[in-house]
């Protein structure tokens, strides 16, 4: 992060700390992409997670007392916003059950995730709506720690540590994601 | 490892088609901010934290009877003894603060600030509303804008000279002291004090004979005056 763009984070927390609802803004400008997106990859619903995202900005307000200004202000938000999401994700996984996602339908289908040998758009766009499908297929924990790893970049570390679960248990369950995907894509991950 | 790759690759691709770069949910948060805000304030003139109802009933009341009735001091002398041992009051040093004397006319109302007292708890505010001849105006809406520290708690009223905050009040205006509890730990340093006033409307004495045959008239809701508005600063104690 550069430094003018520090200061404006950190004056917005102090703002938000004093109670002025003007703080939020700069934060939701600045955040709002990163965390909608890591919301909407563990639940895969734009709406949802709008709400989750907004609801999660709402609850960061009222926390604001707990966060520690010497620190920075993306992780202990993220950490929000994937609680928020997993949870999500949760029921509306009970509800849905994803009916319409048919591991059949991927095996026959075959998608590379070689993005080198992908030739056509159309061979890309099917490995992503595969990849999405999978995604979908996987258990909540399994998804949500694939996703710290491969879209935020985090370490297994960096997650057990965020995550307050013991660093086996992250191993884990990024071995038996990867091994699902790979399964049911058939592809090298 | 490529592959790795190109699984960060993919998710960012989804990432991107499912939320494109032009979403902005500032707008709603800001629509949903204000709503919050707004539902707060109603809840403040509904709900009242426990003992405020009886406290604003108090006031209202020995206010009401100190204007219809000037000389009955028992009634302000009581009010006065209940606000000293208000822990709320308590708490504050009275005789810090600010001193102010900033009056605010409206429609011939005119809302004096005479102070402001705080600590980390709670905050006073000081005023008093001065309403034209053979009308009486009172406090309706009381708010701390800009700010989701502040929570009204309370207001008294009263109308003699108070030796507990030092005020001499002529015998058309009214005295109150607004409440309001500190949610945060670290408040705001400057604040803005907005108030409504309504005319209250007293209807007329009704015989108690019921053949009289005469018919109720429903009471008219008296105007409403204002915002009468003060930027302050916030002392601490």
């Amino acid at each position: 992060m550069s430094e003018p763009m520090e200061e404006e984070v950190k004056e917005a927390i102090q703002h938000l700390k004093q109670g002025d609802i003007n703080g939020l803004e700069p934060l939701v400008r600045r955040y709002q992409l990163k965390a909608l997106r890591v919301a909407y990859l563990i639940v895969r619903d734009h709406q949802l997670a709008e709400d989750i995202v907004e609801e999660a900005f709402l609850r960061a307000f009222d926390r604001i007392h707990q966060f520690d200004s010497s620190r920075a202000f993306e992780p202990w938000f993220l950490k929000i916003v994937i609680n928020m999401a997993r949870r999500a994700a949760v029921r509306y996984g009970r509800q849905t059950r994803l009916l319409d996602e048919d591991p059949q339908v991927l095996s026959t289908r075959g998608p590379n995730l070689n993005i080198r040998a992908l030739e056509t758009d159309a061979e890309y766009a099917d490995a992503l709506q595969a990849l999405w499908i999978a995604l979908g297929m996987l258990d909540v924990d399994q998804r949500v720690v694939l996703i710290q790893r491969y879209y935020l970049g985090l370490s297994e570390s960096e997650i057990a540590c965020r995550t307050q679960s013991p660093l086996g248990t992250i191993k884990w369950r990024l071995h038996a994601a990867r091994k699902f995907l790979r399964r049911l894509l058939q592809a090298d991950l | 490892m490529e592959e790795k790759g190109n699984l960060r690759k993919i998710l960012s691709e989804l990432a991107i088609q499912g939320i494109p770069e032009s979403t902005d949910l500032w707008p709603r948060i800001r629509d949903r901010l204000q709503r919050i805000s707004l539902l707060d304030r109603l809840k403040r003139r509904t709900a009242l934290p426990g003992g405020s109802w009886l406290i604003l009933a108090l006031g209202i009341a020995l206010v009401i009877g100190l204007v219809l009735n000037p000389g009955n001091t028992q009634a302000a002398s009581f009010i006065a003894r209940i606000m000293e041992h208000d822990k709320r009051v308590m708490t504050i040093d009275l005789d810090k603060g600010i001193r102010l004397n900033e009056p605010r006319t409206i429609q011939g109302v005119t809302v004096t600030l005479f102070g402001i007292h705080g600590n980390e708890e709670y905050l006073i505010l000081e005023y008093a509303v001065q309403s034209p001849s053979g009308q009486r105006f009172e406090p309706r809406d009381e708010r701390l804008l800009e700010t989701v520290c502040y929570a009204w708690d309370g207001t008294y009223g009263f109308n003699e000279d108070t030796h507990i905050l030092h005020l001499n009040l002529p015998a058309e205006e009214t005295g109150y002291l607004a409440i309001f509890r500190n949610k945060c730990r670290f408040p705001p340093k400057q604040l803005h004090f907005e108030l409504y006033v309504q005319e209250v409307i007293v209807p007329p004495s009704v015989s108690s004979d019921a053949n009289s045959g005469q018919v109720l008239e429903p009471v008219p809701a008296g105007r409403i005056i204002g915002p009468f508005e003060f930027s302050i600063e916030v002392p601490t104690n």
